[in-house]
């Protein structure tokens, strides 16, 4: 098995050097507890680090503007990596609105309109990582019928692709869901776990490694520091 | 090329979209049709006006890269220059 480091310092040295090269990697958590930019980071280190490749990011959501700004706040500008890099953002909320101007959300298959353009782009260039933020806004969109069955699909259709793809799940607080139909860590190779905890009058951020599929690892949860170096564990 | 309609315009550039948006193509062309006046443009006219509207769609949906490329690509279908 091949490993892509998350350059979170510290945290690669707990999982044989990283995450598995061209698996899906669920990024559960709560609000604010920091998983677009974690995933984000990881990608964009990637490309930094290489110097060459490809990401796309999926933003069903936050708009492309918004989301590229709140990168360049925590140093990470798109338009600084190196040239044989391409960071991809698909803003797929400016087309949700355009669908509803339209008044044709209805006609919309979401699921194959969202992953179609991905296939596209990666039947002429290979795709290092690929982000989907998130699930729960696909949920909003999409209405799955079955989404067990519809679920396993676009897990495969992901997978498929042979990027690293990092599915983004926001999660209740104090929960240890890791995503809404309770499918989705058993569909995902491995599961990312940021959470959040409250001590006295501060929150602190943790992030804990729930599972790599075939890779013995430590579960504990390790804070979690973001600041000017980037992200970081503090570990034992 | 001889433009006849400016339906037959709109089909074109929903043909180019296709591999990117799938049937969204036709939606895209709708919505962004609507943000042009069709009226005392000749067909040329409108198929230009149109494909700069979809470059400035495109520009908010994946940055100026992907706008760049699908707008010489939607530029390559119709045959034409547009003097830029």
């Amino acid at each position: 098995m091949e490993f892509v480091r998350t350059y979170v310092s510290g945290l690669d040295e707990k999982i044989e050097g990283g995450i598995p090269k061209g698996s899906v990697i669920l990024v559960s958590g709560p609000t604010g507890s920091m998983k677009s930019s974690f995933s984000f980071y990881v990608a964009y280190k990637y490309l930094e680090n290489m110097k060459k490749g490809n990401v796309i990011y999926i933003s069903l959501e936050q708009s492309r503007e918004s989301l590229l700004n709140q990168m360049i706040s925590l140093g990470m500008d798109i338009d600084k990596l190196p040239k044989d890099c391409e960071f991809n953002v698909f803003d797929w909320g400016l087309v949700r609105k355009i669908v509803k101007e339209a008044n044709r959300h209805e006609d919309i298959n979401w699921l194959e309109a969202i992953i179609n353009p991905v296939k596209e782009y990666g039947s002429t260039k290979k795709i290092d990582f690929l982000i989907l933020d998130s699930l729960n806004a696909l949920y909003a969109i999409a209405n799955l019928k079955n989404p067990r069955n519809q679920l396993f699909f676009l897990f495969e259709a992901m997978r498929d692709l042979g990027a690293t793809t990092l599915v983004i799940s926001e999660t209740p607080y104090n929960s240890m869901k890791f995503g809404t139909y309770d499918v989705e860590g058993f569909l995902a190779d491995s599961i990312i776990h940021l959470s959040m905890e409250r001590i006295g009058r501060t929150l602190g951020r943790y992030v804990s490694i729930i599972k790599i599929r075939g890779v013995k690892h430590s579960t504990d949860y390790y804070p979690l520091l973001v600041d000017d170096r980037g992200f970081r564990i503090i570990s034992h | 090329m001889q433009l006849q309609q400016k339906d037959l315009i709109d089909l074109k550039i929903e043909k180019t979209l296709y591999p990117l948006f799938g049937n969204l193509s036709e939606i895209i062309v709708e919505v962004n049709k609507k943000k042009i006046n069709t009226k005392n443009v000749d067909d040329k006219e409108y198929a230009i006006l149109l494909i700069q509207e979809i470059k400035k769609f495109i520009d908010k949906f994946a940055g100026e890269e992907m706008a760049d490329k699908t707008y010489k690509e939607l530029i390559k279908s119709f045959k034409f220059e547009t003097g830029e």
